[in-house]
């Protein structure tokens, strides 16, 4: 294990370069411009071998991929917010034909007005595309969550996203831990595809017409592709825990065993949160965080069972749905809660849209808010942090 | 000397300065040597001449926080012309950088004279002028490296440590002129306190 400065972005291209991909297809766009940029120079230097090709779009950079993949390459991207927005139309198609591409994104706010600071709005954005999105709290994370994204999405054969926060995550030069390329690449393995468009000995197509009599059995498969990466989430965690040391899970529980207040967030806030429990905690305050790691597959189960003992918990989400019923994330906790016996109060909070700010001081005031709730205080259940009055 | 809380640097300059490069080189040369560190730029408009901002934590265990640095221990000037003629860190003109500065706040500036004396002096004040050592050693106006030079002179971090880590980042960039000139100025720093 070698140990190296890196930001998010560069830590995710390193273990892109270690994954070694038969395709390397992009466009850049802010945040996610150094993946790129740092993989070229892979190739460039001769420490990659792989096709990079570059698109006049990010729209043209996933149907190039999509060919690609369906001729048995091992694909792989780079995009974030108006990027990704533009590949939604073909990101359905890439899902829908079962090809494992795998997106390296550090997630960034949506126009308009543009911005181009992170926030989860483009991550939200896609929920529905059948792709399994893993979320990183820091650049050792992008590292760990891409290699066991190749290998997740490969073995559910479904594309996949890994994403961390843009410019916190993305820009922050940091100390990651990474492996050897020969071990790295041992745990990935060589892609093997089922099928190539390619192989005139065993002619085949790919997404045909499918009219009334065949769709929906079809579509029934993909979601029982999303049933089953969620088997293959832990058993690639574990696998990977031996050869790292490090432990991953659908989400990390930080005090959440005996938390009576808590809260659920993704990314980076997760970790700044942290040393607000701490303080609490150490004032006798039993306050936790479940830190989602991953959101698609979402895995509701356990997020019942892991929240099942907290009277009130707070969703934070960096993003809105516009829906009027609170972020997204909160809609997706509440849903799985519904089953629960023991139902905390729930409450939902936007915070940082566009990059503003969550420092520690907002994080304690939130939880002051939540501890107010359980003494019975009635307070709304919708609502942002840090907003100007 | 890295202190047990973890120390929060702040860098305040103008795009074209090589203020991300030095929050950068510090961060990984800190990495390199042992150490936890984060090493991160303000984005705004990127023009060159805009002020910008770049930030350093360095400590022993694994640095959590990812909020912006808003009581910095240390604060890195590279523009004479951010600092007020007065010199007095709570005169408005100065409130680009001047947040959560205290009297106890080390401030380094690269200043082509003394630093302003005041009624409100701060305790911790050195001066370079690192743009004319960077003309007459680089033949460019990047400060960058002078004023590093002084910084880790000022928080005791191990000098012959770090400078391998810094040569090696920047000989990854630029030509072994340019390093060589750089490794100079990073010296005339050092050696100025």
């Amino acid at each position: 294990m070698k140990r190296l400065a890196l930001t998010g972005n560069e830590a995710m291209a390193y273990a892109m370069k270690q994954s070694k991909p038969d395709v390397f297809c992009g466009y850049p766009i802010t945040p996610t411009t150094d993946i790129l940029v740092t993989l070229a120079k892979y190739i460039a230097n001769g420490e990659l071998d792989c096709e990079f090709v570059t698109a006049e779009s990010e729209h043209s950079v996933a149907s190039i991929l999509y060919g690609a993949s369906s001729a048995g390459a091992r694909c792989f991207t780079c995009t974030a917010s108006q990027g990704l927005a533009l590949m939604h139309e073909v990101l359905h198609i890439i899902s829908g034909a079962r090809l494992p591409i795998i997106i390296g994104s550090s997630s960034r706010s949506l126009s308009s007005p543009i911005n181009v600071h992170g926030d989860h709005a483009d991550f939200m954005d896609m929920r529905d595309t059948s792709f399994i999105q893993i979320f990183s709290e820091n650049a050792q994370d992008s590292y760990d969550n891409f290699l066991q994204g190749v290998r997740i999405a490969e073995e559910a054969r479904l594309p996949a996203i890994i994403s961390s926060d843009g410019f916190i995550t993305s820009h922050n030069l940091e100390a990651v831990e990474v492996l050897k390329d020969e071990i790295a690449y041992k745990f990935i393995g060589d892609y093997k595809t089922p099928f190539s468009i390619l192989d005139i000995k065993n002619p085949i197509t790919i997404n045909p017409l499918s009219l009334p009599n065949s769709f929906m059995e079809i579509k029934k498969s993909q979601a029982d592709a999303m049933r089953q990466a969620k088997k293959v989430i832990p058993k690639v965690a574990l696998e990977y825990e031996k050869i790292s040391g490090r432990q991953y899970g659908f989400f990390r529980e930080y005090c959440l065993d005996d938390a009576k207040v808590a809260i659920v967030v993704l990314g980076s806030t997760a970790e700044t949160a942290q040393l607000v429990i701490d303080e609490l905690r150490n004032k006798g305050i039993k306050a936790g965080i479940l830190a989602l790691r991953v959101f698609r597959p979402f895995p509701a189960k356990e997020i019942m069972a892991a929240l099942s003992n907290c009277k009130v918990v707070c969703i934070l989400d960096r993003a809105d749905a516009y829906s009027s019923l609170g972020g997204p994330l909160f809609v997706e906790v509440a849903s799985a809660l519904y089953k629960s016996k023991s139902r905390p109060i729930l409450l939902s909070r936007i915070y940082g849209l566009g990059g503003r700010e969550i420092d520690e001081e907002m994080i304690k005031n939130i939880f002051e808010e939540i501890i107010k709730i359980n003494k019975g205080q009635k307070l709304n259940e919708f609502g942002y942090i840090g907003l100007k009055k | 000397m890295v202190k047990d809380k973890i120390t929060e640097i702040r860098w305040h300059g103008r795009g074209g300065q090589g203020i991300k490069t030095a929050s950068f080189l510090l961060a990984e040369a800190m990495i390199n040597c042992g150490f936890f560190a984060q090493g991160f730029p303000e984005y705004g408009p990127e023009k060159s001449g805009a002020t910008v901002a770049a930030y350093n934590r360095l400590s022993k265990t694994r640095i959590l926080t990812h909020q912006s640095i808003k009581n910095p221990d240390v604060v890195v000037l590279m523009d004479p012309s951010m600092i007020s003629k007065d010199g007095d860190f709570k005169n408005p003109l100065n409130s680009i950088w001047n947040m959560g500065v205290t009297e106890k706040t080390i401030i380094i500036a690269n200043l082509p004279r003394e630093f302003p004396k005041n009624n409100c002096c701060m305790e911790n004040i050195y001066t370079i002028n690192a743009t004319s050592i960077a003309r007459k050693l680089i033949g460019k106006p990047i400060p960058n490296t002078t004023l590093m030079g002084m910084l880790i002179r000022l928080l005791k971090l191990d000098y012959h440590k770090l400078i391998q880590s810094f040569e090696d980042r920047l000989a990854k960039k630029l030509p072994h002129k340019i390093v060589e000139a750089n490794m100079k100025c990073i010296e005339e720093g050092y050696n100025a306190v």
